[in-house]
């Protein structure tokens, strides 16, 4: 007699087999007293590991869980404030770049505003049939400047250093910013 | 908040109750602390992964089916974490002397003290087997999932699954020192 395999007998407690197998599956154990016991001993291990009980939780994570959620909850007052302090930082960092941008770039040659208005007034397919891209004159960013040296470079460090300290904020975690 | 069925708590906790979030907190954190300690066998590691597990759950609850129960979910989700967590721990190690402390087993009817030595070597022995070991046992034993679903929580073929299943088993019954019994293979 060809007795069943360990792997056999574990499908057929984990009710794995297909109809047939199972069917021929019992049929061997209603003969075989070696493959029954062999089985009662996979189904008490079965049993033990089905009676193991919980152990008991000592804290309650709830309030705990909570209190971690609350640090991702909206910010507090004076992380809001900090966010108004990075804006205003920002804005002046734009006013100081501003001269800079001014020297270094040409002006550009665009037409006025209101020819280009009016020749979009017109019609929409005319303006799409006749549209041309405004010419452009850029050159590369020459290096006369006007402004003295010690202006410029005093321009630079500081709209580097509102830079730096606007956007040094923004990148701390919030979690951090919370805490 | 609790009386109300885990399908409201869940929805009440997606429009961002925290409140209601806690209630499922209360009601399924032992059973998800005893996944991690199972797979851990440390209680205090068990707690840290038992709250990373709410805390991840809470990120995806807008994943969750609602139609379907929360805490077949949930003891998946610490399952999962946990097997993340054990490839980085420390070498694995089964200690139990602290829990055996908090539970004399050596105390009270000698029937309940006959239990209770009987859950204790189920525990340790659990304990001493491998962590993927573990693990196969925990998705199948305690939280009864299917071969098949077993391979798709672990991202692993059918057949390995099955044979960590069963080499598990064998390991367990050796430790628990059952009668051997003649082996047929496999």
């Amino acid at each position: 007699m060809t007795h069943l395999s360990d792997d056999l007998l574990n499908e057929y407690l984990d009710e794995a087999l297909a109809r047939e197998s199972r069917t021929a599956a019992e049929s061997h154990l209603a003969a075989c007293p070696d493959c029954s016991a062999r089985l009662a001993e996979l189904r008490a291990l079965f049993a033990d590991l089905g009676s193991l009980p919980d152990l008991p939780l000592e804290v309650d994570f709830a309030p705990l869980i909570l209190a971690r959620l609350e640090q991702n909850a909206p910010l507090p007052r004076p992380v809001r404030w900090l966010t108004v302090v990075q804006a205003i930082g920002a804005v002046l960092a734009a006013v100081l770049a501003w001269p800079l941008a001014e020297t270094m770039l040409p002006a550009w040659n665009l037409p006025p505003l209101q020819n280009i208005s009016s020749a979009l007034a017109n019609s929409l397919l005319q303006t799409v049939s006749d549209f041309r891209f405004p010419k452009l004159v850029f050159d590369l960013p020459s290096l006369n400047l006007d402004l003295p040296t010690t202006t410029l470079t005093v321009t630079i460090l500081g709209v580097a250093l509102l830079w730096l300290v606007a956007n040094g904020l923004l990148l701390i975690p919030r979690s951090r910013r919370t805490s | 908040m609790d009386t109300l069925p885990d399908h409201d708590l869940i929805l009440r906790a997606r429009r961002g109750e925290t409140e209601a979030f806690g209630e499922l907190v209360h009601r399924t954190q032992t059973a998800v602390f005893n996944v991690c300690y199972r797979l851990l066998g440390e209680r205090r590691e068990a707690e840290d992964l038992a709250q990373e597990t709410f805390l991840r759950a809470w990120e995806r609850l807008h994943t969750f089916d609602v139609e379907r129960p929360f805490l077949p979910w949930i003891r998946r989700v610490a399952a999962n974490l946990c097997l993340n967590h054990l490839p980085a721990r420390a070498p694995d190690f089964p200690e139990l002397d602290d829990e055996r402390d908090r539970a004399n087993p050596e105390s009270g009817p000698p029937q309940l003290v006959e239990g209770r030595q009987q859950t204790e070597q189920v525990r340790v022995a659990l304990l001493s087997l491998p962590p993927r070991y573990r693990l196969a046992l925990e998705l199948r034993h305690f939280q009864e999932l299917s071969y098949e679903e077993i391979a798709q929580t672990l991202n692993r073929p059918l057949s390995d699954v099955k044979s960590d299943l069963f080499r598990a088993r064998k390991l367990l019954k050796s430790a628990l020192g059952t009668p051997k019994s003649p082996d047929f293979g496999d």
